[in-house]
């Protein structure tokens, strides 16, 4: 083999160190950057699907994982976390919520305690919330969700660490409360 | 490029113009100095493509558990779906590229580094791209324009660096700047695979459990949406850039880095269109206007750079079709006639030069006729490299192996006998050695005149006299041989086996008599490679006889053997059906239909159902989420139906033009 076969070799390499730099740069370009934004300004936050929402004073939106408009929204809220995500279903409700109490179950490891309550929001659109509490195999810390739907679109909230639902800061819950959902923008 | 075209491929696939003549089996360079033909096991960074595409294939594997677990049902039939997209793309890939040819394991290679390491390493760039965009401007914009910004940078990188991947492992199997195209569109094909099969699963999985509908929908969307213009295009974009880089040194290299980059930046502009949210906006601007349907703005954004794509692809494969015409035409009469050479030159002179064939002596001889092109092409377009192991010294030629109808030529290559041993040293005799003098270098590739263990050379070893600086002179040229064997070679020693006793004359032996002769376009034909040194006066002379030892092993034919075979029969058959054994040039006719078809009302309705079958196989991608909608008692959405039905129109549409233009071009 000749002295090309190992520079060719060494090109290899480089090629895949390249690869890695592709995906790692961005990531240590990002740890010096704040990952929460600015204090909202009270303006609503559109989720996604026609779904907006009354942020609670003094909330911020995590930088990471919200993107506005497409159906993704993360606000943090003092010490609390307010995970929001729309989506259009299809089908009944029932089917639809008992698929999110499963996730939340399979994927966040936050088991739904007790029977949910029924919610209306100040909008009138209708759901349930439940007090969720961890797996007792992974340290989680517990939570409260709410289901709320109107139409084909639903909106999950996922508010956590509280120990249940009752815990949950008045501010934060009257920003569920406020969350307002318009089918027809959905279109 | 054929053999004998005064090019070779050094031991790790670099092309060395100039070389010897008869490329990999020529071993020297222009320089004097000795290279071994290529071998891809010889090749570190094919070892390296397959030790990181093994790894990749594990993680993607065990990542698709996940996808089982969560909806099995959805992922199962959209693997059963994803299967038909990938045979069907493969299928359509293969008919743009008739003229090349593409070994099963390169082509695998390719699609696995697309479905695997593009998609992790794709994948793991675009999230944190995001995550910066996010964090460095608003998540607003991320939301909007990510997809946009981030998966062109992102998703090409890793799908090119498979094709740069390619060119480094296997470098003798891409010669063409079109094969960059076509490699680059099996590793968009994997990656569209792998992330389409992804998308239906976390879909089917995002608000029903194992919804199989609405992977289905998902499927079919990526599918349809934006269609051809998708991963295959913008890697086979990208790769050809790449290739364009790497095989046209006879440009500039201003002119190929600025190919390559424009390349890479229209294969990003195309994907980026794909994924902007402009073209939604002029899809809803145009929506506003009548005549226009829902999709227009959309495809027309995406359609534009998928069409500079598509054209600037074609201008490739055109120009690699002239290359291979060109070689043909400069290979002789038994390889190809001037009219064949120029009638191989595009794919209409082929049609045109088989249908008219076809008129005079029917379809058969038009479909033998297209059989004895594509043997030319494939042919001529063989790798340089025959699969050949340098032949050592002192070994005998073996007897031909009797299956000359099938293998006419050229014979397959030598089996070496078990060498003697222990090996006389010449060395060992007083000076001066039994060779002639001066000393020759090693005869053996990479080799050292090293002091064997085995036979140690005396103390008093008087110094060797300087060797003189030698003119090379041709192979042919006769030249004194050696009377005993001056290196061990790395075959399994055994005493049963006799010295050598017979020196046969320098030089290509006759060639058998059942073998036939030779085309002329085919270098002279030799036992095996010729040495370095043969001919040159003072170094040693080429292979001397030794006692012949009948192969217990079979010899594969070579791939020239395979080849020139297949021309040889599909000459045959169309021999058989026309009379003549070349095809004729033809002029540009057009076939007219047959009258009934254009006469009759049988006629027209066996053209209106021969577009059906077409369109149930389109509609069937649509029916399947009609068919789970109904299963489920659920209301059929408005947009399903309506793509139901724009897929039977538009499709039956189409094939009836096509089917029309072409069968009726004087009435239409």
């Amino acid at each position: 083999m000749g002295v090309t076969g190992w520079k060719n070799a060494g090109l290899a390499v480089l090629l895949l160190v390249g690869l890695g730099v592709l995906a790692g740069v961005p990531a240590l370009l990002a740890l010096p950057l704040p990952s929460e934004g600015a204090p909202l300004s009270g303006e609503r936050v559109d989720i996604g699907f026609g779904a907006t929402i009354a942020p609670p004073p003094g909330a911020r939106l995590d930088l990471s994982d919200s993107r506005p408009g497409t159906g993704a929204v993360t606000l943090v809220a003092g010490e609390v976390r307010l995970r929001l995500t729309a989506q259009q279903f299809r089908g009944d409700v029932g089917p639809y919520v008992a698929h999110v109490r499963h996730k939340l179950d399979r994927d966040d490891w936050l088991r739904p305690v007790g029977d949910p309550e029924r919610v209306t929001t100040t909008s009138g659109v209708s759901g349930e919330r439940g007090s969720l509490s961890g797996d007792d195999s992974v340290d989680v810390d517990p939570g409260c969700y709410a289901v709320l739907t109107a139409r084909s679109i639903g909106v999950v909230v996922l508010a956590s660490p509280v120990a249940d639902c009752a815990e949950l800061p008045a501010p934060v819950w009257a920003a569920v409360t406020s969350i307002e959902i318009d089918p027809a923008a959905a279109q | 490029m054929i053999p004998g075209d005064g090019t070779v491929i050094s031991g790790d696939g670099t092309v060395i113009p100039g070389g010897t003549a008869n490329p990999g089996d020529g071993t020297v360079n222009p320089d004097g100095t000795v290279i071994r033909p290529w071998s891809l096991v010889r090749t570190p960074s094919f070892w390296i493509l397959l030790g990181v595409t093994g790894i990749a294939t594990a993680v993607t594997l065990f990542t698709a558990v996940f996808f089982v677990i969560l909806a099995p049902w959805s992922t199962l039939v959209g693997a059963l779906l994803v299967t038909v997209y990938v045979a069907l793309f493969l299928l359509a890939i293969r008919q743009f590229d008739r003229l090349g040819t593409r070994p099963w394991w390169l082509v695998a290679l390719a699609g696995l580094w697309g479905a695997t390491v593009s998609v992790l390493v794709g994948g793991a760039a675009g999230f944190t791209m995001d995550n910066l965009l996010g964090r460095l401007f608003s998540p607003e914009l991320a939301g909007i324009w990510g997809a946009m910004i981030v998966a062109p940078p992102a998703e090409e990188l890793a799908k090119v660096a498979g094709v740069v991947f390619l060119f480094l492992a296997a470098r003798p199997y891409l010669r063409t700047v079109f094969a960059g195209a076509v490699y680059g569109a099996i590793v968009g094909v994997g990656f569209a695979a792998v992330e389409d099969l992804g998308y239906a699963a976390l879909a089917a999985d995002d608000t029903l459990p194992d919804d199989v509908g609405e992977a289905l929908r998902m499927l079919v969307l990526r599918f349809t949406l934006p269609g051809a213009v998708g991963h295959p295009l913008f890697t086979a974009v990208a790769g050809a850039g790449v290739a364009y880089l790497l095989v046209r040194t006879d440009r500039t290299r201003a002119r190929r880095v600025g190919v390559f980059v424009g390349a890479q930046a229209l294969a990003w502009l195309t994907h980026a269109a794909v994924n902007s949210p402009v073209a939604a906006v002029v899809s809803d601007v145009l929506d506003q206007l009548p005549g226009f349907a829902e999709l227009t703005g959309y495809l027309l954004v995406v359609g534009i750079p998928g069409a500079v794509s598509f054209y600037w692809l074609a201008a490739l494969r055109r120009a690699d079709a002239a290359q291979l015409a060109e070689r043909l035409g400069a290979a002789g009469p038994e390889l190809a006639t001037a009219d064949e050479a120029t009638a191989v030159r595009t794919l209409g002179g082929r049609g045109r030069a088989a249908r008219a064939v076809g008129r005079a002596h029917g379809w058969r001889a038009a479909w033998a006729a297209l059989r004895v092109q594509r043997a030319q092409l494939r042919l001529v377009d063989l790798p340089p490299q025959p699969p050949v192991v340098p032949q050592p010294i002192g070994y005998a030629v073996a007897p031909p192996h009797p299956w000359p109808t099938r293998h006419p030529w050229p014979p397959p290559y030598p089996q070496a006998a078990p060498h003697p041993w222990p090996v006389p040293d010449p060395r060992s005799a007083p000076y001066p050695y039994p060779w002639p003098a001066p000393y020759p270098p090693a005869p053996w590739p990479g080799l050292p005149l090293a002091p064997s263990p085995v036979l140690p050379i005396p103390p008093a070893l008087p110094a060797q006299p300087p060797v003189p600086p030698v003119p090379p002179a041709p192979v042919a040229q006769p030249a004194p041989l050696p009377p005993a064997v001056p290196a061990v070679p790395a075959v399994t020693p055994t005493s049963a086996v006799p010295p050598a006793v017979t020196v046969p004359a320098q030089g290509a032996p006759p060639m058998p008599p059942q073998w036939g002769a030779a085309p002329p376009w085919m270098p002279p034909p030799q036992w095996g490679p010729p040495p370095p040194w043969a001919g040159v006066p003072g170094q040693v002379p080429a292979y001397g006889g030794a006692p012949v030892q009948p192969s217990r092993r079979v010899p594969k034919a070579t791939a020239v053997q395979r080849r020139t075979a297949e021309l040889a029969q599909a000459r045959t058959g169309l021999e058989g059906l026309t009379g003549a054994r070349s095809v004729p040039a033809a002029g540009a006719v057009s076939v007219p239909a047959p009258s009934w078809l254009t006469r009759t009302t049988i006629g027209l309705s066996v053209v209106g159902l021969a577009a059906w079958p077409a369109v149930a196989v389109a509609g069937l991608l649509v029916a399947a989420p009609l068919v789970e909608a109904v299963r489920r008692h659920r209301p059929i959405d408005r947009k399903v139906r309506l793509a139901a039905l724009a897929v039977l129109v538009s499709g039956y549409c189409w094939l009836a033009s096509v089917l029309a233009l072409r069968l009726f071009p004087d009435v239409i």
